[in-house]
């Protein structure tokens, strides 16, 4: 069955928010910010 | 069809533009905008390499983009996640090596994961796909573009020949 359209943006924000703190931990580790 | 209903092509054209609108919200809040003159280097080639890729899956009938008009889809997935990830990826390039390993997994599996919900909502379908033909590619192209983003953004200069 199709995925429904509020889970997709709900799974996308998710996918959305990890890839953020991803790239917060990278400049902390980096010391930017 | 009723007038509260979305048409199948209007649902299929908001999964893109989510997408889109995910990926600006991302590259405004961690972009340097004082880098851009070279990281946008890395956004260019991305539009550049995956509208090859994407048009060649087309054409070769591994995968398509549902009922949507090409044109539109591809300037939302250019426009979107192939450009502002491109640029970011060239930002976030790291001379560690082990950083950079696992920058290239993060973009890969951000990647995948956006993929894998776009096919599991009927924004694509695979004809003669597979995720991890998705995998395997986007490894490649992320692995390659640290290396040509060490040239550009890190100025990085290869050994002359005497």
């Amino acid at each position: 069955m199709k995925m429904s359209l509020w889970l997709f943006i709900a799974l996308n924000g998710l996918v959305a928010v990890a890839f953020g703190l991803w790239l917060t931990l990278v400049d902390r580790l980096e010391g930017r910010r | 069809m009723s007038e509260n209903k979305i048409t199948i092509w209007e649902e299929m054209t908001i999964l893109w533009a989510i997408v889109f609108i995910y990926s600006w919200i991302i590259f405004f809040i961690f972009v340097d905008k004082d880098r851009l003159n070279k990281t946008i280097y890395g956004g260019i080639i991305a539009v550049a390499l995956g509208s090859l890729v994407d048009w060649a899956g087309h054409k070769m009938g591994l995968y398509l983009f549902d009922t949507q008009p090409w044109l539109l889809v591809s300037i939302l997935y250019a426009g979107g996640p192939l450009l502002t990830a491109g640029v970011l990826f060239f930002q976030y390039i790291s001379p560690n090596r082990k950083l950079q390993a696992a920058n290239i997994l993060a973009f890969t599996l951000s990647y995948l994961a956006v993929e894998t919900l776009l096919v599991s909502s009927g924004g694509a379908s695979y004809l003669h796909w597979n995720y991890l033909a998705s995998l395997g590619v986007d490894l490649i192209v992320f692995t390659a573009f640290s290396y040509i983003g060490e040239y550009i953004v890190l100025e990085k200069r290869g050994h002359t020949l005497r």
